[in-house]
């Protein structure tokens, strides 16, 4: 029978696995953010070696399934003497591959601002630096921001590999309590629910940032 | 003073600018016109160090726009005016005019929105201040954009065809300003297909064709029938101009 108060006694062991999926995604959002910020600015930079590295780069961590990066990670590194805990290895093999399509994401949203924009910006002294913070982010952000949404809500999803990893998230502890309990369909409805919350409140925070950063638009 | 020497600028085969030799001193209003293609812009763009020179020299009161520890100096003395107006779509007005000031020269916020404030007043725009560009007409665009410059406190003012994009009464409008900034004694160069304004306000006439300096006379001189009138071609985009 169908009996979700017998997944109650579960329920911290759920938390715990949640909150480990909730902190490594929010540490691979911000790093693969700040590093697909790295790469689009690479990718369209007029420096040729920085440009081909950056493409490279991109092409690399678009065409391996992330299953095979996880498992060289965290089983090939160490047998060349890079030891790294499982928890770290997820966030940052994460943080490379999401890193990738961020960069992307972004690229496309740098490449629709007018270029008049930035050599008026550039005309009146300001430093590459502040225009890119003050200028091209916010502009660029507009256009990308929800496709981005989308990115690290797939970041979210792709932490249930983690468990193959070894690491307690929420994908992890669900199996285990499955095959203690044998009630699969409880436990996966709970995990269901979890992911759910979890890209629910994500989507609603892109949604509010974008709306923010869109107040210009729509005011026109 | 801005001095320009032997100015070269090619675009791979294609030679825009062929030896420009021209000294702009302080309080000039000088104009520059010349057909469509002849390098006006190309020359405004260079100033400001946007476009890097092929050869030659271009100092602005001294600084070497070609030295990159030097090129930051001379655009803080420089200040442009764009056709495309180019203000920053994501800042409202006050924020377009205080981002400069707040960031390359270093005022507090308040200092500069002050400042931009007056500015605004000066320009009948102070109601349009939290509008964001998307909401303004191309006149207000462009009086936003003026003030966008004088809040850099430019020693020299840039304008590349700053009424080209805007319809007669708006033009009428923005020319309106100019008029008046002439008036304080602001220095200008000032690239305009509106010849008749450039006699109204200039000092000098510059006329560019086919990336050389055809003519640089005092206003008097140059729409004299001794003048640049002498010139046949001059002559010609005169006369095309006044059909227009
Ligand atoms: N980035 C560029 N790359 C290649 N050619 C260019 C570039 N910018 C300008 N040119 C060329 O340089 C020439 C001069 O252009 P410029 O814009 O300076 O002319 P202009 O005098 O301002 O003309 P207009 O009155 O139409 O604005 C033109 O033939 C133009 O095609
Ligand atoms: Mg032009």
């Amino acid at each position: 029978m169908f009996d979700l108060s017998s997944m109650m006694q579960y329920l911290p062991a759920f938390l715990e696995g949640f909150i480990m999926t909730a902190k490594v995604s929010i540490i691979s959002i911000g790093f693969s953010f700040i590093l697909g910020m790295i790469i689009a600015l690479m990718r369209i930079s007029t420096h040729k070696i920085l440009k081909y590295f950056a493409l490279a780069y991109v092409d690399m961590f678009r065409n391996i399934p992330f299953i095979v990066l996880i498992f060289f990670s965290y089983y090939g590194l160490p047998e060349i003497g890079i030891y790294i805990d499982a928890f770290w290895t997820g966030v940052l093999t994460l943080s490379l591959a999401v890193g990738a399509y961020t960069a992307e994401t972004l690229r496309a949203g740098i490449e629709s601002i007018d270029k008049g924009i930035i050599e008026a910006a550039k005309s009146f002294g300001l430093s590459p630096f502040k225009i890119f913070i003050k200028i091209i982010m916010p502009i660029a952000l507009t256009v990308s921001v929800r496709p981005l949404g989308s990115v690290f809500i797939n970041l979210i999803l792709t932490t249930s590999i983690l468990s193959a990893i070894t690491l307690n998230e929420l994908t992890g502890v669900s199996k285990v309590i499955a095959s203690t309990t044998f009630r699969p369909f409880e436990v996966y409805v709970f995990l269901v629910f979890f992911y759910g919350l979890l890209t629910f409140l994500l989507s609603g925070l892109f949604n509010l940032w974008h709306l923010r950063l869109n107040k210009y638009n729509e005011a026109g | 003073m801005i001095e320009i020497k032997n100015l070269y600028k090619d675009f791979g085969e294609l030679n825009v600018l062929k030896g420009i030799n021209l000294s702009i001193h302080e309080g000039e209003v000088v104009s520059i016109i010349g057909g469509s293609g002849s390098g006006k812009s190309t020359m405004i763009r260079c100033i400001n160090g946007l476009e890097k020179i092929t050869s030659g020299t271009l100092t602005v009161d001294g600084f070497d726009v070609t030295k990159p520890s030097e090129l930051l100096e001379a655009r803080k003395k420089c200040a442009t005016v764009f056709q495309q107006f180019d203000l920053y779509p994501h800042l409202n007005v006050v924020d377009n005019i205080t981002l400069a000031p707040i960031n390359v020269l270093g005022l507090s916020k308040a200092e500069a929105q002050i400042k931009a404030m007056e500015l605004l007043d000066s320009m009948a725009m102070s109601d349009r201040a939290t509008f964001y560009p998307s909401q303004l007409s191309g006149g207000q665009k462009q009086r936003a954009g003026i003030c966008r410059a004088l809040a850099m406190n430019p020693r020299y003012l840039l304008l590349d065809e700053i009424t080209s994009s805007l319809d007669p009464e708006m033009t009428a409008e923005v020319l309106e300003i100019l008029k008046l900034l002439v008036k304080r004694g602001i220095t200008m160069i000032c690239v305009t297909h509106e010849i008749d304004f450039a006699r109204e306000i200039s000092d000098r006439i510059v006329f560019l064709d086919e990336g050389t300096i055809l003519k640089d006379m005092d206003k008097q001189s140059f729409f004299n029938d001794d003048g640049g009138l002498m010139e046949p071609r001059i002559a010609k985009f005169l006369t095309k101009m006044a059909t227009i």
